[in-house]
């Protein structure tokens, strides 16, 4: 169902680009139409980039009186032509306008659930080497902090797609511990690792060098 | 349950989300992930739904410790 959905929305917009003048190029307003639009609101959010760099289990966290951070994820099918074959959206041109016409830049992305980055989102997508066999989507789940009042915005991805965004009540984040069960199955110890060069470029052998009384 | 949020049948990880502590709660010195025969400290790993892999990681640990807890993303998941 989703296929013809998708097949059909992008002829459309194909119909569209030749009536108006030419084929779709990416400066193109509503060039993309949405396959889905996820949203979710928080009151507080953990920090995933420097989670990776400190030790367990420091933490930063936002959290703003009077502000709620909202997360939209949004997968968006793009009408591949022989003249269509990327669009890139920076985050400078991924908004939210609020009710009085003002605009707020992202606050960061989300990259999986439950892990927020501070890194700015992008929107990238190509065409795939198979098209129309295989089709590519364009992803983006960007991050805005609104104040806890605005009810209702207006998401737009440079002029290639708006939607006005309905803002739901903040929920708890997942945890990502909760996707996936765990067994540990072993483990052992060793005084030393190396790795023996191969590869038809540069072999690069090496030997990792461990300091007195570990392991 | 997927945590991508684009694709409902994958679950991605990284080496870097487990943590290795002491009974003290002391972080382990992370070295990375034994992939074939060599080390990375940065990748994504991902798995459809329903899949298991066995995932291979190594820290610098003292010698005299003995006791440890396993972390992922800062919940424990085991103890060694």
């Amino acid at each position: 169902m989703r296929r013809i959905c998708s097949t059909t929305l992008r002829i459309l917009a194909l119909v569209a680009a030749v009536l108006s003048g030419g084929l779709a190029s990416p400066a193109q307003a509503d060039l993309l139409t949405p396959v889905s639009v996820v949203v979710r609101s928080y009151e507080a959010l953990t920090d995933w980039d420097h989670r990776a760099l400190w030790p367990c289990c420091l933490q930063r966290r936002f959290e703003a009186e009077g502000m709620r951070y909202v997360e939209i994820g949004v997968r968006l099918d793009v009408p591949w032509s022989d003249d269509l074959t990327s669009v890139r959206v920076t985050e400078k041109d991924i908004l939210v306008e609020l009710p009085d016409g003002s605009t707020l830049e992202t606050f960061g992305r989300m990259t999986y659930a439950g892990r927020f980055r501070t890194s700015q989102p992008r929107l990238w997508a190509i065409k795939p080497k198979n098209w129309p066999e295989q089709d590519s989507d364009a992803y983006v789940a960007p991050v805005f902090q609104i104040p806890e009042e605005i009810t209702s915005v207006v998401l737009k991805i440079g002029d290639l797609f708006e939607t006005v965004i309905e803002i739901p009540e903040p929920t708890d984040m997942d945890h990502p511990a909760d996707f996936a069960r765990f067994e540990i199955l072993g483990h052992r110890r060793f005084d030393g690792f190396k790795r023996d060069g191969s590869g038809t470029h540069i072999q690069r052998s090496w030997e990792l060098v461990l300091p007195d009384g570990f392991t | 349950m997927a945590n991508n949020i684009f694709n409902e049948k994958t679950l991605s990880w990284r080496g870097t989300d487990f943590d290795l502590v002491d009974a003290r709660g002391v972080t382990m010195g992370w070295v990375g992930e034994r992939w074939s025969n060599t080390i990375h400290q940065e990748g994504v790993g991902t798995i459809g739904l329903g899949e298991t892999e066995i995932v291979k990681l190594i820290w610098l640990v003292p010698e005299d410790l003995q006791e440890f807890r396993l972390l992922y993303s800062d919940r424990e998941i085991g103890r060694l």
